[in-house]
């Protein structure tokens, strides 16, 4: 049982003693009988789309959102990093609480504090339901959006702090929240192309102050899954959770592990993970959109979706000593020494085929579409994607401080000095030159069609020749990397201070 | 109880240096139940490191650790049960009560839900912490906190305890009661391994002891054992009633006397024979002229074996 989690319960007990739990109910019911005061005082009628009643609830679950998502999120971020700044987190690592127990603890114990204040509105969400007429049906679907799209995100928040290393805190912060943006903008980007309502707490906003009669008729209430109209707050319920459950696996894998150790999915869950994401983005495709935005849309989803998944399968030197050392192969495998190319190259690859077999089979076939090209897009956004996780591979393998934020830097300054560079030269204006561009940056891929290679194919073709010279490049680089971890260090190595 | 075969750890060395460095270096090692293990080595000799090891919250590059016939590896939370750990820093959660913090472990190691009230208490008692039971953490000295965190490492009851310089810190006298305490718990079953800068308090409470440098094991077994194996020897102080008689020159000319050393009316020199040979050279002497009134021998402390045997590191 969730209530009686140890790690829950010492939460319960550091945050909710009872001179904060009173001050912070006194400050809640203060600001709600103020709010009340002032909402009742106001001319216009409590009942309506438009009426004080329903502009509360809607006003006090976005609050809420913001509350329940940006302060437990923080919350969720210190709870793992601050166990290791503090030297504790060893211990509970030692104890016999199993991953998923311990995960569980933290992901619900951390924010126990913001659930609290949460809890402090809920009379006044109640009165603002009963003066604007609200069906609590509608309130409860609400609050199920909020505290489900809210432990997605805490969830994803615990990873996060998981993977924090001391002295990037606050970049940890920034970053979460960053994400929660995000999380809460992006399907507003792609609205035109993907048939899905917004999957963040604040959508229980819209659900909370939506007239019964208004809301079954808006756009926001249902999406299209397979072109077949079902309740968005029951499309939400299922993403989150699925999101919730892919982040519970990355932190029960990882939490009690040895930090060197850590990976964040093994291979095949990383695999299976980026064909899930594919299949649920497809179910809500907008196949009658300009089918190259959708494209365009489905790949650059699936560059970041990729890159974020490539990222969790490099291997720093520590775990790549050990994976070499524990498998007593000789000679060294060519995966080992190729890695992540293999891995990514078919990941990717069956992703790019579920998009391409998916616009085969679900697109208006009045629209002008060439598969070829398609799939040559497909294949050389892969190759693009394979040769920059092998640079930060090889990167990882570097003796360093934090050799992968290196890298990433390096990658991020090479973009914006070609990005400078290219457009100095006026190359992504004039179509002859743009495929002179994708020699270093994906960008000019999305504007491949049949036209843009046909100025000048030979150039395009060694663009993506390029890309695979680039990836052979970097696995020989980092070839004699490997060979050296592989081979134990002979007694008379250096040695240094251990403890 | 524990078994090393074969450990070895390496980490890279900081930016800007060569090579790797080698926590520890193939280290085999073998304590059985009941013992009172010492881990001696300089800072930077893979101390901590291999308490880790075993603890399963590193893992070795390459090598075995199996606890009470568990592996380390393969079933981490299996071989945990077995073990009781303290780390070298004092790390509590401050805002919690001295019995909530016990009640928290006690609950995350499984202990039977109607045992664990009775067992919080009898725990808090046998470290002395009673009269604390219901204060914050953060207003305990650092000696309570360390009880205190003893307290949370055999609330399960394991029947091996793995300690990180628990005296680091400590004043004399709360030095004193921990290693009562540690000698109680051995006397009660428990396995002990444990590693210290405190060299003299180890050789008090230890059976057995290993000496650890760059990783590497340079002596392990029983303290006396470890002692004979680093070619300890005799070494005489005589004191003679008046200095009128020359000691020191006239025992330079015995035979196996070596590096004699006279202060007034103390004498000293190294004496390899044994101890029949050793009362023959004082009869001798006696019978020269020498007023003997008084014969010690000194033995090497812990400290002064590990000088001997260290290369230099600081302690």
């Amino acid at each position: 049982m969730i209530f009686s989690n140890p790690e829950l319960v010492r939460n319960v007990r550091t945050q909710l003693r009872p001179g904060k739990m009173v001050t912070a109910a006194v400050i809640s019911i203060a600001l709600s009988l103020v709010a009340g005061y002032a909402l009742t005082h106001i001319s216009a009628p409590a009942t309506g789309p438009m009426g004080w009643g329903f502009g509360l609830l809607r006003g006090l679950f976005w609050l809420q959102a913001l509350i329940l998502a940006a302060g437990g999120g923080i919350s969720c971020v210190n709870a793992i990093y601050k166990e290791k700044d503090q030297n504790t987190f060893d211990y509970q690592r030692v104890t016999r609480l199993s991953p998923l127990e311990l995960t569980l603890g933290k992901l619900f114990g951390a924010p126990i504090f913001i659930y609290f204040i949460c809890l402090c509105f809920v009379p006044l969400v109640i009165f603002a339901a009963v003066k604007g007429q609200q069906s609590f049906t509608f309130v409860l679907a609400a609050y199920a959006v909020l505290i489900i799209g809210s432990i997605a995100f805490h969830t994803l928040a615990l990873l996060i702090s998981l993977l924090t290393v001391r002295g990037s805190h606050t970049t940890a912060i920034i970053f979460v929240l960053i994400l929660l943006w995000l999380f809460s903008n992006i399907f507003v980007l792609t609205a035109n192309y993907l048939y899905l309502a917004p999957l963040s707490p604040f959508y229980s906003a819209d659900v909370a102050s939506q007239q019964r009669s208004n809301y079954l008729r808006t756009s926001l209430s249902k999406d299209l899954v397979f072109g077949h109209p079902v309740h968005h707050v029951f499309v939400l319920i299922i993403i989150d959770g699925l999101l919730t459950a892919w982040f519970l696996l990355a932190l029960s894998r990882n939490i009690k592990r040895d930090p060197d150790q850590y990976e964040l999915y093994s291979p095949l869950e990383t695999f299976a993970l980026a064909i899930c994401i594919n299949v649920i983005l497809l179910a809500f495709v907008n196949w009658s959109a300009d089918l190259i935005n959708v494209q365009a849309t489905l790949l650059t989803i699936n560059i970041s979706i990729l890159s974020f998944l490539g990222l969790a399968q490099l291997r720093n030197r520590d775990r790549t000593r050990r994976i070499l050392r524990t498998q007593k192969k000789s000679p060294i495998s060519w995966i080992d020494l190729s890695w992540p190319a293999p891995f990514l190259f078919i990941t990717a690859l069956t992703a790019c085929a579920l998009v391409f077999a998916a616009a085969a089979i679900a697109r208006n076939p009045l629209m002008e579409w060439s598969p070829v090209f398609a799939i040559f897009r497909f294949l050389f956004i892969t190759a693009w994607l394979v040769r920059d996780m092998q640079f930060l591979q090889w990167m990882t393998l570097r003796r360093g401080k934090r050799p992968l934020v290196a890298g990433v830097m390096f990658l991020t300054a090479f973009y914006a000095c070609v990005g400078i560079v290219l457009s100095a030269f006026g190359t992504f204006r004039d179509v002859d030159n743009l495929p002179f561009s994708a020699f270093f940056l994906p960008t000019p891929i999305y504007y491949l069609d049949p036209a843009a290679w046909a100025t000048r194919p030979a150039i395009w073709g060694a663009a993506f020749v390029a890309q695979w010279l680039v990836v052979a490049l970097f696995i020989l680089a980092q070839r004699k990397t490997i060979i050296e971890l592989a081979h134990p260090t002979t007694p008379d190595s250096e040695t240094l201070n251990a403890d | 109880m524990i078994e090393l075969k074969n450990v070895t750890k390496e980490y890279d060395l900081p930016p800007g240096q060569s090579g790797q460095l080698v926590a520890t270096d193939r280290l085999t090692l073998d304590v059985p139940d009941g013992e009172v293990f010492g881990l001696v080595g300089p800072n930077g000799a893979g101390k901590s490191t291999t308490l880790k090891m075993i603890c399963g919250l590193i893992l070795p590059t390459a090598g075995h650790i199996t606890v009470n016939g568990v592996d380390v590896e393969t079933d981490p939370e299996g071989a945990q049960q077995h073990i009781g750990y303290l780390a070298d820093f004092f790390s509590v959660y401050d805002e919690l009560k001295v019995w909530e913090y016990v009640d928290y472990f006690a609950h995350a190691y499984k202990l039977p839900p109607e045992t664990i009230s009775a067992r919080v208490r009898e725990v808090i008692v046998q470290m002395g912490l009673e009269s604390k039971y219901d204060a914050n953490v953060a207003g305990l000295s650092r000696g309570m906190k360390q009880r205190l965190g003893i307290a949370r490492a055999i609330i399960h009851d394991p029947p091996l305890l793995v300690l990180d310089e628990p005296a680091s810190g400590l004043d004399p006298k709360a030095r004193l009661e921990l290693k009562d305490l540690l000698r109680a718990m051995n006397r009660a079953g428990k396995t002990i391994f444990i590693t210290s800068h405190v060299l003299p308090d180890l050789e008090e409470i230890c059976t057995s002891l290993a000496i650890l440098e760059k990783g590497k094991l340079l002596r392990h077994g029983k303290i006396s054992d470890v002692m004979r194996s680093a070619g300890q020897t005799r070494r005489v102080r005589l004191r003679q009633a008046t200095v009128e008689f020359a000691l020191g020159p006239w025992l330079a000319t015995q035979p196996n006397v070596s590096d004699v050393q006279q202060n007034a009316a103390i004498t000293e020199f190294i004496f390899p024979g044994s101890d029949a040979e050793l009362a023959a050279l004082i009869r001798e002497a006696i019978l020269a002229g020498s007023p003997i009134c008084g014969v010690e021998e000194k033995t090497d402390s812990l400290e002064e074996l590990f000088a001997r045997l260290s290369t230099g590191e600081v302690m």
